[in-house]
């Protein structure tokens, strides 16, 4: 019942959003807001394209991670995860550093490759797409590697006796396309909506509109008229993961047939190469330049201290709304793994597709609104922004606890039925410690999501309770280079380090996500 | 199985309440809440000085570019029922203007203030001016010598420049205003054609001032030549602060002046702490405090002749200052905004 009720807290702000009765606004004549069709069609091509290429990208590394006999799998893919694990604003950042205007690239190899990609991208739109695909490839590995994980189900040993190479490819492809489909809506929802990437390479898209008609015209209801468009997509993608994710589950309850890994042979160095590149080109270089425009240890000695209290405030908010989002997620993913309808299919996995700019708006209304009890004492508080990145986060785990309780063999309920279990008995001995895990794994990306957010903290922290992220924001354009690039590798580090210890000591993120 | 799971249950229902416990307490000393349109790096330090020797904690909320000023003006507007704010720190006037005319701020007359020229105090009390910026056109030293420096901003508009301006988005911040504050001293008929010269002039558009700033000190000529922009002079001194290849001047000297922009300070109307905030005002407005952000890297430009200030500070006054009144400018900047808003698609 509590969780249900914290499920209920979280949704509510959302559901209320465009009922009339807001805070007042400061309008003025000739502010009717409209919608930017051009804008909304460049923001639409740019995440087609990004999720296209996320899902490319994130399928080849799957599928090196998961059928080859490549060594040191386990380490590689944990790096190849660092994109989606750090904040989008220190990532688009580092890009910046690296190839961008006086950045690292242009300092070893001279302003002439730079000229001819500037012809061709003054929009930046390129640059965006690109750097959208990296952070999401990640999350498209992830998926696409769940559905080669099971290929041995599918027949994996009899498809490597008996097809070509080129067939068993077009095999594999088709084996997939569930999760590839699922990888791509999900890329497509969140790149659509992503504000800080666009932003941070000062690209026109979308989500800028919506959130310079909240701040910078002064009309928050104008902001959620205009984003209606761009919600309507990202529902729709979350429609399509819940259609297409219905069509084929597996539980573990199937004995998994021994299957040996494909062998790379010769092959193995030229992977190994080509993995390097990507690795180099699309995390370790932007990474460099970042550490390089930081300066020296001194100056970022500096930054930490002068940025405490910004971190501790980070860390507990991360952590709250990940701990809140666990307890919700989890009640729902279990609601909604016992039951087969698409509808709740539908509105389970809805929230994850809303935009963070209309979540942190809903949430400001909804604390703005004329209450019958005051709210107020919420203001001082990191209540308010605590809920709201939980209620960005919970999807993320109702959607992998549901996984996994689908995972769960019947069998097993049916036997402690018959034994005399009761329900909370069974959730207690069996549901409870088979989910814990994926419970932790959602409440981690949870986390990762929580401290990286710009777009709900910027509105929600209360007065002198900003976050680090909210703090690099403010220092992005104002302060010296050195600020913000040494801001950014704090943020980094304290998201990364201990994501990257769980998931090395662990081992099980592919097995679980 | 049984003992881990109920330790870890355990772990998360302690931490939980931990949570909630840590989330919503409550600072128990003597507190504060400013909202600050100032740049983080000026006003931070300033801040924790004032904690340092009133003892009172400040809660302070900073604005963004991406936000700007107006970020933190519709906050302001969003609580105007509840205010959470005490105390409003702003970088220019208008949007203090807008918010005085919604009656949103209270009205204090600071002892500390008694010096302050008249033209940069409310008659009605409501805002108290202090720490000036100016208008100026920004150029970078290596690739534009002094002599060819654009002296006018009509200058900007000639096809030596073309390809090679760079501007904030005139709806928002200083650019906004200085927009209305053309279109209040040229009139509406010539401010509109020499928008319209700068748009056919190939004008570059950007986010915000640091940002014209920043294309300008890495200006490139192959990859972006980006030589000179409309900013603030807080942006230019910075960045020459930081060994970035700018400068400025002041433009139109000869005619009708340049912009110039007290920061204000007011009180909120309905302040959850008062008697704190009048505390921060009166240290806001006093010759100490804007004596720091004269000598500091932004270089404002103090309202008292007295104030010490940097060397490469300018006098109000040594820069001819355009004539004008809060008046005449809103009563400009809802045209001048509609304009804009109609020609300039960034």
């Amino acid at each position: 019942m509590p969780a249900i009720l914290v499920t209920v807290v979280l949704i509510l702000p959302l559901a209320l959003v465009w009922l009339p009765g807001g805070p007042p606004q400061l309008a003025t004549s000739g502010q009717v807001p409209r919608i930017d069709w051009n804008t909304l069609g460049a923001s639409l091509a740019v995440a087609v394209a990004a999720a296209t290429l996320a899902v490319m990208l994130g399928a080849a590394l799957a599928a090196v991670f998961v059928l080859t006999d490549f060594p040191g799998r386990g380490i590689w893919a944990t790096i190849a995860l660092v994109p989606f694990i750090c904040p989008p604003t220190v990532w688009a950042l580092g890009q910046v550093y690296c190839y961008g205007g006086g950045g690292l690239m242009e300092r070893w190899c001279g302003g002439a490759w730079r000229a001819a990609w500037m012809l061709s991208d003054g929009g930046h739109y390129t640059a965006t797409t690109l750097v959208l695909a990296q952070i999401h490839t990640p999350l498209a590995m992830l998926i696409v590697a769940r559905g080669l994980g099971r290929l041995h189900h599918a027949g994996l040993q009899s498809a490597r006796l008996f097809l070509t190479p080129l067939g068993m490819v077009r095999w594999t492809i088709g084996a997939v396309r569930q999760e590839a489909v699922t990888a791509f809506l999900l890329v497509l929802a969140l790149s659509l909506g992503n504000f800080a990437v666009p932003h941070v390479l000062q690209c026109r898209l979308y989500p800028i509109d919506i959130y310079a008609r909240a701040a910078n015209y002064l009309d928050q209801a104008g902001a959620l008229w205009i984003a209606l468009p761009l919600l309507a997509v990202t529902l729709f993608a979350a429609a399509g993961i819940a259609a297409v994710e219905r069509r084929g589950r597996y539980d573990s309850s199937a004995p998994s047939p021994p299957w040996t890994p494909i062998r790379l042979g010769r092959k193995r160095r030229a992977v190994a190469a080509l993995l390097v590149l990507y690795l180099a080109l699309s995390s370790l270089l932007p990474l460099a330049a970042m550490v390089y425009e930081c300066k020296s240890p001194g100056h970022f000695l500096e930054t930490v201290l002068a940025a405490a209290q910004e971190t501790e405030n980070t860390l507990r908010i991360a952590l709250g709304a990940s701990l809140v989002a666990c307890l919700a997620g989890v009640v729902v993913g279990i609601w909604v793994s016992t039951r087969g309808r698409l509808v709740i299919d539908i509105l389970a996995i809805a929230p994850l597709a809303v935009p963070t700019l209309v979540l942190g708006l809903a949430y400001l209304r909804f604390y703005n609104r004329s209450w019958p009890i005051d709210l107020s004492v919420l203001g001082n508080t990191s209540v308010l922004v605590t809920l709201a990145l939980a209620a960005r986060g919970w999807p993320f785990v109702s959607r992998i606890v549901a996984t996994g309780r689908r995972r769960i063999a019947p069998q097993w309920h049916e036997a402690a039925s018959l034994g005399g279990l009761r329900t909370l008995g069974r959730w207690r001995w069996i549901t409870g410690p088979l989910i814990v895990d994926h419970a932790a794994a959602g409440a981690l990306v949870v986390f990762i999501l929580a401290a990286g957010d710009v777009e709900i903290s910027q509105m929600l922290c209360a007065p002198g309770s900003g976050t680090l992220a909210v703090r690099l924001f403010t220092f992005l354009h104002f302060g010296p280079t050195y600020v913000a690039a040494n801001l950014a590798l704090l943020q980094l580090t304290i998201v990364v380090a201990p994501v990257l210890v769980y998931f090395l000591l662990a081992n099980r993120c592919l097995q679980i996500v | 199985m049984k003992t881990g799971l109920d330790c870890r249950l355990g772990v998360l229902a302690l931490v939980l309440i931990s949570l909630g416990i840590l989330g919503c307490r409550q600072p128990t000393g003597p507190e504060g809440v400013v909202y600050v349109a100032v740049d983080r790096g000026q006003s931070e330090p300033i801040l924790k000085r004032f904690e340092l020797q009133t003892g009172i904690r400040v809660r302070p909320v900073y604005d963004a570019e991406a936000a700007k000023t107006t970020g933190l003006v519709t906050r302001l507007l969003a609580e105007s029922a509840r205010p959470r704010c005490d105390v409003f720190w702003n970088n220019e006037p208008v949007q203090t203007l807008l918010l005085a005319d919604r009656g949103l701020l209270d009205t204090y007359q600071p002892s500390a203030a008694a010096d302050i020229p008249p033209a940069y105090r409310d008659p009605a009390s409501r805002w108290t001016g202090i720490a000036t910026r100016a208008r100026v056109i920004v150029y970078n030293t290596k690739y534009v010598s002094p002599d060819e420096v654009p002296r006018s901003i009509f200058d900007l508009t000639s096809s030596k420049w073309q390809g090679k301006v760079a501007v904030a988005n005139p709806q928002f911040g200083t650019t906004r205003t200085h927009i209305a504050a053309l279109f209040a001293v040229l009139g509406q008929q010539q401010s509109q054609q020499w928008l319209r010269d700068l748009l056919a002039n190939r004008v570059r558009i950007v986010d915000g001032n640091a940002m014209v700033k920043n294309l300008v000190a890495r200006a490139n000529p192959e990859t972006s030549p980006i030589y000179v922009g409309l900013t603030d002079t807080d942006d230019v001194l910075s960045g020459r602060a930081d060994g970035e290849p700018v400068d400025m001047i002041y433009p139109d000297q000869d005619s009708f002046g340049t912009l110039v922009l007290p920061g204000t300070v007011c009180l909120v109307r309905g302040a959850p702490h008062p008697k704190h905030a009048r505390r921060l005002v009166e240290y806001l407005v006093a010759p100490e405090v804007e004596s720091q952000l004269a000598t500091g890297r932004a270089g404002f430009m103090p309202v008292r002749a007295d104030t010490p200030a940097g060397k490469a500070v300018a006098r109000l006054g040594t820069p001819r200052a355009m004539k004008l009144t809060c008046e005449l400018l809103l009563e400009q900047l809802e045209p001048s905004s509609r304009w804009t808003r109609e020609h300039f698609h960034p």
